[in-house]
């Protein structure tokens, strides 16, 4: 008994010591989600149109607008909107779009699910495509389609989004007919029930094959332009982080020992090359948020980009600032995390 | 007379005539196009690619290949303009952290952080719901996501050189941030900083095209590309030089732009 | 009838970017159970001749040889198969920098068996721990599972040696085994070496900077200059009566005892290799019109074979220059 009280303090500072770095991050965390959700406040704030009459309506008469002012509470000090803003956040409350007429998280829920099937389509695309294209083109570096890729990379980073979802749309789409012009699944068409609100799984959750066929297909076109410029830039870092991987000392020593050539490269070299691209893919993250509304916006998918390119369109301010203050917010999260989990991957980063 | 060994080594200096091609469309437009890019002429709207229109006239009978010509100034020098504000800023910043170190140091890597990598896009529009949406507030979003990786390239220089400092000389030879600053960092990382601002930029213009595509920055009658590019697809099926021409210029130029931003980053001998 | 292990003939490599060849036409054989020592400063081709016999040059190695055999094996015609399990079963190789020779991100163990199939990893895990505890390693048991950054470079490198000798081989090759480590740990490996190899009547390949070091185990040795051997013999002759220039400078300036070196000075050789006659002509004192003009053939001289135009005078002029 005595030996554990002992011992209590020095373990004490032991987990103080392990638990330092974690309590400072999740502070920080806080304090940007806080700052996020004060900037987005002042912002709202500093819109140059009347949010009252925007709110009543353009027609509105002068007493309408005043009317609609006291329900929003417009007309109270700034100190008490900004805490009945912080106050509505807690409680899920973003504010109501003009445009939908329904509260805007109700508007998120509906919109979000398309976004992220878009998103998470083309991060497995750029991660999985690019890494295996990368190390292709490392390993036979004087094949055909290594050849092709260091032209197709140079030319792909420039390509911009918008143009080449225009250019593919009109080609593949309008001319050749091979894919849909716009949207995403038509679940009535289709009658496929809405369980996730992304097409692809939910026509799998269905069972309804012809469904996810329809799905797949009007996730290519908008999948390709988002992706190509970016995959470009993987394909080339996972390259050139693998080539010289593939030219340390411990590869031949591998060698030497009478392990396979492609053993050596999917065990030993990507091991080790993997970590500016996995760096790399978390920026493209982060990128691709910002992006898709750039591709929805060209192929009218429903999702949250095309809802807040809409709302911006139409002066609907509150879900352009209450989508800031989710994508800041998660963005955050997400990185903190990340960060987080570096020490684990790397057994050599012990500090 | 001209030689092959002549034309050889003319063509390793590829990337200054590059940028110097660049430079005189964006610079002294005159030379390329007589044409007024605002002036209308209705009648001859949506006109195919000709002698006379080498793009062919948009919807409201202007030349596009002007339009192009005079366009580049703005998205060009926009971009320009970005990557010199965020590559000082970042420079500065990141000098500060690295010198002074402990909490400065750490605040600011918090703040890099949140910056780095950040969809510009929400920001961007954001900031042109609540200060208007013009190129001022697109540059303004650019400028805030592009800061970070200047800052913490020089704060890693910095760090590196301190660490040599200690070693070598002693503190009393470095006498301010400012003095390293000048004699030892930039000296050091020129190159690299140089070729990095090279890339941006052309990072920046695919960037600021497509903010200007979803009306987020250039607004009409400016002949911005991205501006143009979304003008165009009212009109993509009945006049295909509109959009397809305004791109073509944009990738080409894009690409000889991060072509020598990745030459130079490769060249030790500069 | 004497057994070969390696049989080298006429072997020519130059790497891509490199005007000059890394190795001219080289030739050479190793017997069984004998030790071959190659001597040469860096650029002189030592390693490349040794890791050409396994075919382990890089991707801009331009290769071409009449023959090269191992074992029974003709290494320029075999293929991938044949050439993976030569080396998991009939040769093992010691690299040199035991801190670059490892993948950092798996544990030493894992490495090791990689080569070879699952079923076996059980016993040949055990096989290895006896062997590591052969070569002298305590707590081998402990030490097997580690990752390469928790060990010393000499532990390193004796666990290379005892993974070299896990699939029994008849060949060892050793490319500066000690040149990244310090004086005292130098000498351990050496005699563990040694003894190995007489132990288990290995045939070895033996490369070195240092021709101490070469000396010390070897049977015969060959003193590379540029890419071309410029003398070759048992020990005792080209340690005791050197005859070419070369060689005799190398002697010279060994002071017996391994100096730490830093970064290998590659320009040395290739801004003076000579690009017409001997190799050596540029640097050598006794050089005469004909070395600048004529490249030397390898001759036998004495028991020995020297690639040197005055070699035999030299030798008679020795007694009264020293």
């Amino acid at each position: 008994m005595s030996s554990i009280l002992k011992r209590a303090p020095a373990a004490f500072s032991i987990l103080k010591k392990k638990f330092q770095p974690f309590v400072s991050s999740l502070l920080w965390m806080l304090v940007v989600v806080w700052t996020a959700v004060t900037l987005t406040f002042i912002m709202s704030r500093l819109i140059p149109a009347d949010p009252a009459r925007l709110a009543a309506g353009l027609q509105a008469g002068q007493e309408q607008v005043e009317e609609v002012r006291k329900q929003l509470g417009l007309d109270r000090p700034l100190l008490e909107q900004y805490a009945n803003y912080l106050s509505g956040i807690l409680r899920f409350d973003l504010g109501k779009s003009i445009q939908t007429r329904q509260p805007v998280i109700d508007d998120i829920r509906e919109y979000l699910p398309a976004t992220l099937e878009l998103v998470f389509a083309a991060f497995f695309t750029i991660t999985f495509l690019g890494i295996l294209l990368g190390v292709l083109w490392a390993r036979f570096p004087k094949s055909i389609l290594s050849k092709s890729l260091s032209v197709f990379t140079v030319l792909g980073v420039a390509l911009p989004v918008f143009w080449i979802g225009l250019i593919l749309q009109v080609i593949f789409a309008a001319n050749l007919k091979l894919f849909p012009l716009a949207g995403n699944l038509p679940y009535s068409k289709y009658q496929v029930e809405s369980i996730t609100g992304m097409g692809t799984i939910d026509s799998i959750l269905s069972g309804n094959i012809p469904a996810f066929k329809t799905a797949i297909f009007a996730l290519v076109l908008p999948v390709t332009a988002l992706v190509i410029s970016q995959i470009a830039i993987s394909i080339r870092l996972t390259r050139s982080s693998m080539a010289s991987e593939l030219q340390k000392p411990y590869i031949n020593a591998a060698r030497a020992r009478g392990v396979s050539e492609w053993r050596i490269t999917v065990f030993d070299a990507l091991r080790n090359a993997l970590n500016p691209v996995i760096t790399m893919l978390g920026l493209q993250f982060g990128w691709l948020l910002g992006g898709t509304i750039l591709v929805e916006v060209v192929f009218s998918w429903p999702g949250l980009g095309l809802y807040a390119f809409n709302a911006f369109r139409t002066f609907d301010y509150n879900p352009i600032l209450a989508i800031t203050l989710v994508i800041t917010i998660v963005f955050v999260v997400v990185n903190q995390l990340v960060s987080m989990l570096y020490p684990v991957l790397d057994p050599r980063i012990k500090k | 007379m001209i030689t092959r060994v002549k034309i050889r080594k003319l063509v390793q200096f590829w990337p200054l005539f590059a940028l110097g091609l660049i430079a005189l469309i964006v610079l002294l437009p005159g030379v390329f196009t007589t044409k007024d890019p605002y002036s209308l002429d209705v009648i001859n709207r949506l006109q195919p690619p000709s002698w006379e229109h080498f793009f062919g006239t948009d919807e409201g009978g202007r030349d596009i290949f002007s339009r192009v010509v005079y366009g580049s100034r703005i998205t060009i020098g926009s971009a320009v303009l970005i990557v010199s504000i965020s590559a000082t800023a970042g420079i500065l910043l990141g000098a500060i952290a690295g010198w002074f170190g402990g909490r400065i140091d750490g605040f600011l890597m918090r703040v890099l952080d949140v910056f780095l990598a950040f969809p510009y896009l929400v920001l961007a529009m954001a900031l042109a719901a609540s200060i208007g949406r013009n190129m001022g507030s697109a540059i303004l979003a650019l400028t805030l996501v592009w800061w970070p990786s200047y800052a913490r390239m020089v704060r890693g220089q910095v760090l590196s050189i301190k660490n040599e400092l200690h070693v070598k000389v002693s503190k009393t030879f470095v006498t301010s941030a400012r003095q390293m600053l000048l004699w030892h960092i930039i000296p050091h990382t020129r190159r690299t900083i140089i070729a990095r601002v090279t890339l941006d930029i052309g990072y920046v213009i695919i960037a600021i095209t497509g903010l200007s595509f979803l009306g987020l920055g250039a607004q009409n009658p400016s002949p911005e590309w991205g501006l143009l590019i979304a003008n165009a697809r009212p009109y993509v099926l009945v006049g295909w030089w509109y959009s397809v021409f305004p791109g073509l210029v944009l990738v080409l130029i894009v690409s000889l732009i991060v072509a020598v931003g990745d030459k130079l980053s490769k060249e030790t001998s500069w | 009838m004497v057994d070969y292990k390696v049989i080298v003939e006429s072997l020519s490599v130059s790497y891509r970017g490199n005007h000059i060849p890394a190795l001219s036409n080289v030739s050479f054989a190793l017997e069984d159970a004998e030790c071959l020592g190659i001597v040469g400063e860096s650029g002189s081709g030592k390693s490349t001749a040794a890791l050409a016999v396994m075919g382990l040059l890089g991707r801009n190695a331009e290769l071409s040889a009449n023959s090269i055999k191992v074992g029974s094996c003709d290494v320029l015609k075999a293929r991938k198969k044949a050439l993976l399990s030569l080396r998991r079963s009939f040769v093992g190789v010691v690299f040199q920098d035991p801190s670059a020779s490892w993948n950092p991100s798996r544990k030493i163990v894992d490495q090791l068996l990689q080569p070879f199939p699952r079923k076996d990893h059980q016993h040949l895990r055990e096989k290895l721990i006896g062997y590591m505890e052969q070569v002298g390693i305590e707590k081998a048991q402990e030490r097997i599972g580690v990752y390469p950054h928790n060990l010393s470079g000499g532990m390193l490198q004796r666990i290379m040696i005892a993974g070299a000798l896990l699939s029994e081989p008849q060949l060892l090759i050793a490319d500066e085994p000690t040149s990244a480590l310090d004086v005292t740990v130098q000498a351990d490996l050496l005699g563990l070496l040694s003894h190995l190899q007489r132990q288990r009547s290995l045939s070895m390949l033996m490369i070195s900077h240092n021709l101490a070091v070469v000396a010390k185990i070897s049977n015969r040795v060959l003193v590379m200059y540029a890419g071309t051997i410029v003398e070759a013999g048992p020990t005792k002759n080209v340690l005791l009566r050197p005859m070419h220039p070369y060689t005799k400078s190398l002697l010279a300036s060994v002071p017996g005892v391994e100096k730490e070196r830093k970064k290998p000075l590659d320009t040395t050789v290739s801004a003076l290799v000579a690009l017409s006659g001997c190799p050596y002509s540029s640097r050598c004192v006794s050089a005469i019109d004909i070395c600048h003009t004529r490249k030397p053939e390898l001759r036998e001289i004495q028991g020995a074979q020297v690639a040197c135009h005055r070699a035999e005078e030299l030798e008679s002029n020795s007694v009264i220059s020293r």
